[in-house]
């Protein structure tokens, strides 16, 4: 339903994202992770054309069938809302502060004239139920600051929601949560996209958040999209060297608190370079630990089955018989 | 281990009390209690608004509380604050979660990490002094002469780190110092956080609204909740057998959104 | 909350860049700075003494020879009295804005600082002061001081410390709540050190920019408090005083209008936009913008 091909975004003389091929089938959730400057958020956000005015972007974005890249403004607002929605990591900045919570969720449907004029107040009611906030019809005349943050991100979510899109994109939407509420977003999400038969998008730096929720996590690291594949074998069994480490920083929920307590934990060496600051050839180069001569240059797409791929020299070895084209670049590491 | 910090019956609120109309209801902090042994690593752990930052600026002096007492060293922290306020301060370090904000945008490297020696022991570090604490905290002398817009997030909170143990606290108080930074940033500054204790005897407070990072750095934690205790004890039992349906329900809600290996 | 926003990769990576300097702040520095040497030329040159009377010379336009301004009903030279004129505008503006500034900028901090009693009765009293009609203020200065400099200074004092007190309040504010300060109180530095040390230089860049906008105003006031007789009198060349011994000879001799008043939009405009150039110049996020 989305396909993206051989995108890539640059500004000035940087070129921040460049992806090979990633897509979403519908009703399927695409969990994209990666630290800051990885250009998670700018993947996410060139699919509905937000990006700064100096971006220049190549390739190609298809949904459902139609090309997103270079298409004019007026049109590309036709789809956010519609097709496509989105909501972001601080509720209270997306929502307007002098309207009521209702009235907002309410211009949603009369943008995109999805219901009667006459059937608003009710579908908003119906769309606040929908995403389980209490004593809905009382909620929907209050104003974005009376809310609490979980209360205004449901909010964002009905608006989201309004117009049935068949894409929603989710832009670190539980990292300014408390735990327990972001527990109850993530599987409001799953539950929604499950019933609505919604693709979902989901960018979060969180690996943990992310596993709770995609079937599938394509991995970012400078821009480039190193592993995707469905999310037990991407934690399960990673290939690439940066994916196993990022799993391995994560101090996850420890089982054995005793043995772990106190004990330090794996870390990264370096830190992600600055734009342009990358060298040639693999991304994660001078900070791998793994690193072999030909890391040097461009490390090729290594497919496997159940559309798990990677781009690694010195892959994480794995107990799974190797497929026969495969078989050349894994080496065994010592 | 005897214990360094402890608080009995405190309450705080940020209203005066002239102001306060019920004399029960709406504390920020209501009736706390906790002790803090020397040398233990303790973990504060809440959701926001349970009062976890205001406690901890509570025990370093940063607020006064509106009844009951704080005890630091066997001496009241009332005592301390008018009679050996300087002693007190060097002895109470605190580091914040943003590293952006917790240096002055307008101060070098250098000046900032000065301030507290200028401030507590009234002389000026001498370079090497200033090299020396760059290097506990694994950074070279090269930053000195920066500003902090010059440097990542993770070079900045181990800056903040090196500020605050240039006086040779006692105890460190850490109010999410990592909640800012990436994944793999994170786990530096908690190994540099445990490091440095182990090093230099420290006792570390660790406020975090994040279990899995409690969970691996702090031996004790505390459970706030609408600030007051829920729960408090050692690390393991607390998070293996909670003894309170709200300590539980965190447990939990960390674990389904915490990353499980296979 | 983690920082996610993938735009401050592109600020850490062009923050050694270099800024750009903004065209206004060029054209605003331009302006300023000639106005600036003609009034200090004036000091020791005028092309003709300032109160020469010279009746067979009245009146003659500007581009006559040897007067390039033209002369006034007694012949004086307009281009000698526009050069003073300068020096007296730049002079009374200068020592308004700089003593509205300091006891502004004090207040401002120290109510920023103190407890929210203070705090609130010091937002109420500068709210009385911007609520008070500079002009009237003027008006009953002239009455008890006379008129002449010293009271446009004292009136432009008055119209201006409330408000750079309530510029300097919020942002300080904002300052005293970042981290930094908790920090430094944490290192047992006092409120007042540190309302010095860290606040102060964090607001400055505004203040400057608040200081180029108040000299366009004050220059503007000084000519309309001259306009109104309360500023400076003869023999003390001024720009409104001009005006205002042009006003009756309006369809006679117009350019005698127009010149002084060409000069103080001329000289507003340049602060003003010193002021609008300077504010983009130290913006910290122009950096990030700036270049791609």
């Amino acid at each position: 339903m989305l396909e993206i091909e051989d995108l890539n975004i640059s500004i000035g003389a940087h070129q921040i994202v460049s992806l090979e091929h990633l897509s979403i089938p519908a009703g399927r959730r695409l969990g994209l992770v990666g630290e800051s400057g990885s250009g998670k958020t700018m993947t996410a956000m060139s699919i509905i054309g937000l990006l700064p005015r100096e971006a220049v972007v190549t390739g190609s974005i298809k949904f459902s069938g139609v090309e997103m890249v270079n298409r004019p403004e007026r049109e590309l607002s036709n789809f956010r809302g519609s097709e496509i929605g989105t909501i972001f990591q601080d509720p209270l900045r997306a929502l307007n502060p002098t309207m009521r919570v209702g009235k907002q969720v309410g211009e949603a449907l009369r943008l995109h004239n999805t219901v009667p004029n006459k059937g608003v107040k009710q579908r908003t009611v119906e769309l606040l139920d929908q995403v389980q906030l209490p004593d809905s019809a009382a909620l929907a005349r209050r104003y974005p600051h009376q809310l609490s943050g979980g209360q205004q991100q449901r909010v964002l979510i009905a608006m989201a929601i309004a117009c049935n899109p068949k894409l929603l994109i989710a832009d670190e939407p539980t990292t300014a949560l408390d735990v327990t509420v972001q527990k109850e977003i993530l599987e409001l999400l799953a539950r929604l996209s499950a019933e609505r038969g919604m693709a979902v998008l989901f960018v979060s730096h969180d690996l943990g958040v992310i596993q709770s929720i995609s079937d599938h996590v394509a991995v970012l690291y400078g821009g480039s999209l190193v592993e995707t594949g469905p999310t037990d074998q991407i934690v399960g069994s990673p290939r690439h060297r940066y994916t196993e480490a990022l799993i391995n920083v994560n101090p996850g929920h420890p089982e054995d608190i005793a043995a772990s307590l106190g004990k330090p934990l794996i870390t990264i060496k370096g830190s992600v370079p600055p734009l342009g600051a990358f060298l040639s050839g693999c991304r994660f180069r001078g900070r791998c630990p793994h690193e072999v001569d030909t890391c040097a240059t461009e490390p090729p797409i290594t497919e496997m089955p159940d559309a798990h791929s990677f781009k690694c020299w010195n892959p994480v070895p794995t107990t799974i018989s190797l497929a026969p084209g495969e078989a050349g670049l894994a080496k065994e590491s010592p | 281990m005897t214990d360094l910090l402890a608080s009995d019956r405190l309450f705080f609120d940020y209203q005066t009390r002239s102001r306060r109309r019920d004399a029960n209801s709406d504390w920020t902090l209501r009736d706390i209690a906790v002790t803090i042994p020397a040398g233990s690593t303790v973990g504060v752990v809440g959701e926001s608004g349970s009062g976890k930052s205001t406690l901890v600026r509570l025990l370093c002096g940063l607020l006064t509380p509106s009844k009951g007492e704080i005890t630091f060293d066997g001496r009241s922290v009332k005592d301390w604050l008018s009679e050996d306020r300087l002693e007190f301060h060097r002895r109470n370090q605190i580091v914040f979660q943003s590293p952006a904000s917790s240096l002055d945008p307008r101060l070098r490297i250098k000046t900032s990490l000065s301030e507290p020696t200028r401030a507590l022991e009234r002389r000026k570090p001498d370079p090497a002094e200033l090299s020396s604490w760059l290097k506990d905290v694994g950074l070279s002398g090269d930053v000195l002469s920066r500003y902090p817009h010059q440097l990542s997030g993770g070079q900045l909170q181990r800056i903040a780190v090196a500020r605050a143990l240039s006086v040779r606290p006692d105890v460190l108080y850490a109010d999410e110092p990592t909640s800012a930074l990436d994944v793999s940033v994170q786990a530096q500054v908690l190994n540099l956080l445990m490091g440095l204790k182990q090093r230099h005897g420290l006792t570390l407070v660790l406020v975090s609204h994040d279990l899995a990072v409690v969970a691996r750095v702090c031996e004790q934690v505390v459970v706030l909740k609408d600030g007051q205790v829920v729960e408090a004890g050692q690390t393991v039992e607390v998070m293996t057998d909670p003894k309170t349906a709200y300590t539980r329900t965190l447990v939990e809600a960390s674990r389904a959104t915490s990353l499980a290996r296979f | 909350m983690a920082d996610t926003d993938d735009f401050e990769f592109l600020e850490i990576a062009t923050s050694g860049s270099r800024r750009r300097v903004p065209p206004q702040l060029v054209i605003g520095a331009v302006i300023v700075s000639v106005i600036v040497g003609i009034g200090m030329v004036s000091v020791f040159w005028t092309p003709y003494d300032l109160n020469t009377v010279d009746v067979p010379n009245q009146f003659l336009r500007p581009g006559s020879d040897g007067y390039l301004l033209g002369t006034d009903k007694l012949g004086r030279d307009m281009t000698s009295q526009i050069m003073a004129g300068a020096r007296n505008s730049l002079l009374v503006s200068m020592i308004s804005t700089v003593a509205s500034l300091i006891p502004g900028v004090l207040i401002g901090l120290l109510a920023a600082g103190a407890s929210p009693f203070w705090q609130r009765f010091i937002s109420r009293l500068t709210d009385i002061g911007i609520a008070l009609p500079g002009i009237l203020v003027a008006l009953v200065l002239a009455t008890s001081l006379g008129p002449g400099n010293p009271t446009a200074i004292i009136a432009i004092m008055f119209w201006f410390i409330p408000t750079v007190a309530r510029v300097t309040m919020g942002p300080a504010r904002q300052i005293l709540s970042r981290d930094f300060v908790e920090a430094a109180q944490a290192y047992g530095r006092p409120r007042r050190f540190i309302l010095f040390r860290h606040v102060l230089p964090n607001i400055g860049p505004l203040i400057i920019v608040q200081a180029s906008v108040m000299f366009a105003l004050a220059i503007l006031i000084e000519a309309a408090l001259s306009y109104l007789g309360i500023g400076a009198q003869r023999p003390t060349p001024s720009w409104g005083r001009l005006l205002k011994e042009a006003q009756p000879l309006i369809d006679k001799a117009p350019y005698l209008m127009i010149i002084p008043g060409i000069s103080i939009m001329v000289a507003v405009i340049g602060f003003n936009l010193l002021g609008d150039g300077l504010r983009t110049y130290l913006d910290p996020q122009q950096t990030a913008k700036g270049t791609g």
